[in-house]
This record gives structure tokens, C-alpha cells and sequence, in this order.
């Protein structure tokens, strides 16, 4: 399908008339809408989605709910002009209702498969003073190539050209791209996610009428067996059958209620993954206490380790420790004795060699002496008497000294005992431990002033509901796992039903009377049961020739999207479509970025699209609010260059800059388009950007 | 006698499944296969989408019941 034109009249910011001319003779089909937000951007896209499906939902997050509503065309509210309460907001122009034009409508002029089409919404008023949404009438008018499509066949027309399940695949908003991405990363893939990809694929068209083959099969069955009743030996087998089929169908309602259980709390988990998003400081925050706590604790125990370790080496050597003021005084004390010995042993060594001088002196008269080395004259008889007795004191002195000397003892003997003795007490292990105490004591108080510091942030977070959340979590996935045991038993209780049935209905004897009813629904079954078959081994192959063709595609488009493509190998998809993004060597890369997962999922969306091999135009609603500018311009380009179907980029200044969007891809748009408020009053003005 | 060489495309794949199968338990020949398969795949893509089933069962019951009566089995 390709746009030709589009025609919006009073639909919510644009009041009036305004045209959008989609067709071009350039055979481009890369479009661009600019608009600061506020200025119908988003509204342009609801208009294309009221005027294909007679609805547009809009939804709001309020006290951790999201909570979504159809937008009416008018409301009550309008009639006071008071819309601070409200949040679904009426799609008719404010400024048309206050001037009384109650006309809203949207005309889209298509082609699609050859055909021209044109689909005309249109809502009026019934009264001449609506007050309320049923005081309007809706109307929508088909025709293709001229001829007029009756009202009850144009929904499934447009349902046929495009399933309004899969319409979000083509009208990518925030919003959306967001939701995907979280529930995708989170390893919590929702049943409701892979049931929309599955959806745009096509797999329901293969596996709703597979089970309608088996229901066919399972009715031609019962067929054969209202016919085999005729014969009375098979009442007892038809009775025992009843009780099977009863078995098998409260199985079957088992597991569905079980299926649908499962359902709910995969949702619930993927509501909390979201909500948890919402408080990542918080977790951090927890996460960073739990680690101080435990370092603390660490600190705690060495300190306590230490403090016992050296108490204990203390208590060993006690007696040394307390011996050390005495070790010191004694050695101070020896010191002193022994340079005492030293001097009063020269004192001695002189007096001796003084004597022994006077002793020669005394005897040979001239003599040399000793100790100055002099030769004296030789001495008188006086002289010598008076030498003697000189000699005879002094030998007493030296006799006196030496006493004294031994008295001494030998201190310098003590010394060097004492030194070894004091030496001998080990302290360097007592000196370890006292660095160690004193290094943990200030690691113990810094990490009690980090913990002080985290709690005041986890003050300011909302740890108790994340608390809460996580608690859930864990409950709902306990509770899962559980559900999801209970069914397995269940579809096993099922198969061995279904065995049972066969073997017990292959007992019954057939009628002779009845064959050609009966070849007939044997025929009938047999197809029935080739087609169950047929569609069960298609539907296997199909899932992962999608799933690999989603994932060509998906690598494809990061390769071409990402700022560092050698640094990727590409994006790999597993059989419940969660996905992640491989690094040049082959190692699963984490991708906490939100800018990354929304590109992640934008590359997704586009490899769904492209292998669903649906021809539609696609809308993106600033795609990535967290991308950044280098990747949302290769995104562009991306997607404007060699495009078969047309691809409406919308954005406002925080994405995609007017100037420079044109400036490197004005040669590749087919149409580019302004809006803006007009300057009397905020309703939408539209003008065509010239290349 | 295949309608779609593409992998991925819905109506091409339950077509070529279709028309391929060696276990189809109806004699036919190759432009009786390929009418069967054409309206099988027109049944199966329109009630895709369908929640309620009652119709398709119906519709394509009756594409069965034709077959079954106008032609033999193996």
C-alpha cells in the first residue's frame, strides 16, 4: 500500500482543512515530518489509525499503572472547557466545538495491489448541540477504483490490507519501541510480545487453522461414532468413550485456565521489570549497601582477629615487654662501668710503665724511658733513694688500681649479653599487626561513613517499593514455574487420554449399512488430519526460517545504524525472540544503554517488517528519544535509502534536526513537511519544507 | 507449480506446503492440487486474525467436504 494523499478536517490540533500530499514523480519514498512536540505530530498518526480502525487509545501511567482508554470525539468536559482531569482527551478540534463545527473527518487515498482506494472517515453531530460522545455519528465510506465498498465489508477490507494487531509494527512510537525493548532484555519475554511478533509474521494463519483441522478431525470422529452406535456391542465402548472425552476436555480446561495463569504472571513479571526500570538508583543503591555492609563486616572481623592475635603474641612475651625499662637502665649502667674500666685500666698501663722506668732508673742509673723515650743522667744516690720510695708508692697504687679494675667486672661482656637478650624478643610480628589494626580501623571508618552516605541517598529512593516489586518478582516467577510444571503434567494426562480414545475407539465395529456416510467422513478425516499435519511441519520450519530471516534482517540494519560496526558481529535472536547483540568475537554483549535497546528494537521492528513481506507504509514517531544524534541520522539513512515502501520519519527538534536532515538527505526525500503552531492560537499549521 | 519462492511470505508458504506434501490422502493432478491449495490459503490468511472460529470452520469444511465427495483416496 502507498499514500497518495491524506486529508485531515478539525481532527485534534488541526482545525480546518489540511492536506498532505504524499504522491511524488521522484520515485523516492523516504518521507519527514518536523515539529516541535505538541504541534500534531502524533496526532497525524492517530488520524491515519482512526480513519483505518474507527478508534485511537490512548494510554497513562497513574500510581505505577498504565491505564489505556479510546479517545471519544467529543466529551462533557468540552461543554465547560475543563480538561484538568482529564487525560483521554476528545479528538474533534477545541476550537472547532467552541465554533460550533462539529465536522471531523479523515480521507486517505491509497493504492494498494494495483487498486485505488479511497477510505473517508467522517464523525457529525446528531444534534444541533452534542454534548456527549454518542451525540455523534460515525461514518466510513470505501471505494475501490471507483466502485462504492457496502458498509458491513469495509473493515475487513482494511483488515485484510492491514490487521489492526499488527498495526503498531507500522506506526512505531516511543512508547512502543520502549515497552518492547524493556520486555525483550529483561529475559522475562512476554507471552503478549512474542504473540504480536508471531501476529506480523503471519504464524496465526498457520496455527488457528491447524487447530481448526483437529477440532474438523476430532468432529468427523465423533461422526463415525454416532454411526458405529448401531451396533449394540459397541454401547460399552461408546460409554467408556464418553468418559474419555469428558476426561480429556476438563484436561483441555485445565490447561487453558493453567495457560492463562502462566500468561498472567509473565505479564505481571514483564509490568515489574518496567516498573523496577523506573528505580535503578535505588537498586543500585541497595546493591552498593549490601556490598559496604559486607565489607564492614569483613573490616569487622580482621579487626576483631587482630586485636585477639595480639593480645595473645602480648601475653607470650609479657615478661620482656615489662623487663624493658630495666634492660635499658642496666645497659646505660654498663656502658658507664665499662668506660670507667677503660680508664682507670690506661691510668694503670702508665703507672706501670712509669714504674718500671723508675725501677731502671733506679737501678742502672741513665736509662731511656718507656714512655717518653728520654734517656736521663744519671741519678744521684738522693736522687735514687727518693725514686724508691716514689716506686715503692706508686707500685701500691698500681697494686690498688688493679683491684679496682677487677672490681669492675666485665661490663662490656654484660653489654653485648644484654643487647643479644633484649634483641632476642620478637616484635616485628606485634608491629605487623599494629599497622593491620590501625589500616582496618580507618578502612572500618571510612566504609561506616560511605554506608551513612548510602542510606541518606536510599532515603531519598523508594527502596521499600522496589523492595516490594522484587519480592513479587520472585514470587510470580516461583508461582510461573510451578503453573508451568502443572501443565506439562496436564498435557501429559492429555496425550495418554488421546492415546487411550484411539485404542479403545479402534474397537468399534461399523455398520455395513451406513458405508458410504461413513467413507465419506473417513475421507473427510483423513484430509483433515494430512492438513493438521501438513500445518504442524510447516509451522516448525516456518518459525525458524522467520526467526532467521528476522535476525539477517535485524543485524543488518544495527550494522548499517551503529557508529562502530566492526565492533559487532550482529544481533541473535533465540526461539522465544529474546535477543542480544554479539561482539566481533562471537561474546554476547550487555546492552544497558536505553539508546542502544531502543536502536536494538528499532532494527527488530524493521526486520519484522521486511520479513513479514507486508507492503505498508511506515510511520516512525521519534523513534529513540534516547538515541543518540549520529545514530538517528544513519538511522535515516537506513531507511530512506533504496526503500520500496514509503517511510515517514517524524520528529522534533531533539531528534532529527530540520537543517541538517535536509541538508544530507534532501536528495533522497520524496516529500518533506513543518508544522507549527499558527500564530493566533495552538492549533496545527502545516507547511511543505522546499528542498 | 510454486506461487512463492519466499521464505517468510505467509501465503506462498501454506501454498507450497500444500502442493509439495507427498502424503495428501486425495488422488489429484497437479492443476486439481493447485486449486485445493489456492483455496485452503485464501481460507487460512482471511481468518487469520479471527477470534471467533465458527465461520472458518465452516468455510473451509466446506472446501473438505467437496474434495472428499468429488475425489478418490489412496
Amino acid at each position: 500500500m502507498n499514500i497518495q494523499n491524506l486529508e485531515l478536517t478539525n481532527f485534534g490540533s488541526y482545525r480546518g482543512t489540511h492536506k498532505f500530499d504524499f504522491s511524488t514523480s521522484t520515485g523516492r519514498m523516504g518521507y519527514a515530518i518536523f515539529g516541535e512536540i505538541g504541534r500534531g505530530k502524533t496526532t497525524l498518526i492517530n488520524s491515519l489509525l482512526w480513519a483505518l480502525y474507527g478508534e485511537v487509545e490512548t494510554s497513562v501511567e497513574l500510581e505505577g499503572r498504565i491505564y489505556t482508554k479510546k479517545r471519544p470525539i467529543i466529551d462533557s468536559a468540552q461543554t465547560q472547557n475543563d480538561f484538568s482531569k482529564k487525560w483521554n482527551l476528545p479528538l474533534l478540534n477545541f476550537a472547532a466545538y467552541e465554533e460550533k463545527d462539529y465536522t471531523m473527518s479523515v480521507s486517505i487515498k491509497f493504492e494498494h495491489k494495483g487498486s485505488t482506494f479511497h477510505l473517508l472517515r467522517e464523525a457529525k453531530s446528531r444534534t444541533p448541540r452534542p454534548r456527549k460522545n454518542s451525540d455523534i455519528a460515525v461514518q466510513p465510506h470505501l471505494s475501490i477504483d471507483g466502485r462504492t465498498v457496502s458498509a458491513q465489508l469495509i473493515q475487513p477490507e482494511i483488515e485484510e490490507i492491514i490487521p489492526q494487531k499488527i498495526s503498531k509494527f507500522f506506526f512505531v512510537e516511543v512508547d512502543s519501541i520502549k515497552s518492547y525493548s524493556a520486555l525483550l532484555f529483561a529475559g522475562e519475554s512476554s507471552g503478549g510480545i512474542v504473540e504480536d511478533i508471531e501476529a506480523i509474521l503471519g504464524m496465526p494463519a498457520l496455527e488457528h487453522s491447524k487447530n481448526d483441522f483437529v477440532w474438523l478431525s476430532e468432529y468427523q470422529q465423533k461422526s463415525i461414532e454416532s454411526i458405529q452406535t448401531t451396533d449394540k456391542r459397541n454401547k460399552s465402548i461408546l460409554r467408556t468413550l464418553e468418559g474419555i472425552d469428558k476426561r480429556i476436555a476438563s484436561i483441555r480446561t485445565d490447561i487453558g485456565l493453567i495457560g492463562k495463569d502462566i500468561d498472567k504472571q509473565t505479564k505481571r513479571i514483564g509490568e515489574i521489570d518496567l516498573e523496577l526500570e523506573e528505580h535503578p538508583s535505588a537498586e543500585e543503591q541497595l546493591d552498593r549497601l549490601k556490598r559496604a555492609k559486607e565489607n564492614k563486616s569483613r573490616l569487622e572481623t580482621t579487626l576483631k582477629d587482630s586485636y585477639v592475635r595480639r593480645r595473645s603474641l602480648i601475653s607470650k612475651d609479657a615478661w620482656k615487654i615489662l623487663l624493658q625499662p630495666k634492660i635499658s637502665h642496666l645497659s646505660s649502667h654498663y656502658s658507664e662501668l665499662r668506660k670507667k674500666k677503660e680508664l682507670k685500666s690506661k691510668t694503670l698501663t702508665e703507672l706501670e710503665l712509669s714504674c718500671n722506668h723508675a725501677e731502671i732508673e733506679i737501678n742502672k742509673g741513665g736509662a731511656e724511658c718507656k714512655v717518653c723515650g728520654n734517656i736521663s743522667e744519671g741519678l744521684s744516690k738522693k736522687e735514687r733513694e727518693a725514686k724508691a720510695d716514689d716506686l715503692i708508692t706508686n707500685r701500691q697504687i698500681a697494686v690498688d688500681l688493679k683491684a679496682e679494675i677487677e672490681l669492675f667486672g666485665t661490663p662490656e661482656h654484660d653489654l653485648v649479653s644484654l643487647s643479644s637478650f633484649r634483641d632476642s624478643r620478637d616484635s616485628s610480628q606485634i608491629e605487623t599487626l599494629e599497622d593491620l589494626v590501625s589500616r582496618t580501623t580507618m578502612d572500618l571508618f571510612d566504609t561506616k561513613e560511605k554506608i551513612k552516605l548510602i542510606n541518606v541517598e536510599l532515603e531519598k529512593a523508594d527502596v521499600l517499593k522496589v523492595r516490594e516489586l522484587q519480592a513479587e518478582k520472585i514470587a510470580c516467577i516461583e508461582l510461573r514455574g510451578s503453573l508451568k510444571d502443572e501443565r506439562k503434567a496436564a498435557s501429559r494426562a492429555e496425550s495418554d487420554a488421546v492415546e487411550e480414545r484411539v485404542k479403545t475407539a479402534s474397537n468399534l465395529k461399523t455398520d455395513e449399512t451406513a458405508t458410504p456416510a461413513m467413507t465419506k467422513l473417513t475421507k473427510t478425516k483423513k484430509i483433515a488430519d494430512w492438513l493438521t499435519n501438513t500445518f504442524d511441519k510447516t509451522l516448525s520450519t516456518y518459525k525458524k526460517n522467520a526467526r532467521i530471516s528476522v535476525e539477517k534482517l535485524a543485524t543488518e540494519a544495527w550494522l548499517s545504524m551503529t557508529p562502530e560496526p566492526e565492533k559487532y558481529r550482529g544481533v541473535k535472536i533465540n526461539e522465544r525472540w529474546q535477543t542480544e547483540v554479539l561482539s566481533s568475537n562471537g561474546k554476547s554483549l550487555p546492552i544497558g544503554n536505553p539508546g542502544h535497546r531502543q536502536t536494538l528494537a528499532v532494527c527488530i521492528f524493521d526486520g519484522l517488517r521486511k520479513t513479514s513481506g507486508r507492503k505498508f507504509p511506515t510511520f516512525y514517531d521519534n523513534p529513540g528519544s534516547n538515541i543518540s544524534d549520529v545514530v538517528l541520522q544513519k538511522m535515516a539513512k537506513h531507511f530512506w535509502d533504496n526503500t520500496d515502501d514509503q517511510i515517514v520519519m517524524l520528529s522534533h527538534g531533539g531528534g532529527l534536526k530540520k537543517q541538517n536532515t535536509m541538508d544530507l538527505y534532501g536528495n533522497k526525500l520524496a516529500k518533506a513537511w513543518e508544522l507549527s503552531y499558527s500564530s493566533e492560537n495552538t492549533t496545527t499549521s502545516v507547511k511543505e519544507v522546499i528542498q | 507449480m510454486n506461487k512463492s519462492k519466499n521464505e517468510t511470505d505467509i501465503s506462498g508458504i501454506i501454498f507450497n506446503a500444500i502442493v509439495q506434501s507427498e502424503e495428501n490422502p486425495l488422488i489429484l493432478n497437479d492443476s486439481e492440487k493447485v486449486e485445493l491449495a489456492n483455496q485452503i490459503t485464501e481460507i487460512c490468511v482471511k481468518f487469520a486474525f479471527k477470534k471467533n472460529r465458527d465461520k472458518f470452520r465452516k468455510e473451509i469444511g466446506k472446501v473438505i467436504a467437496h474434495y472428499a465427495e468429488k475425489y478418490e483416496a489412496r
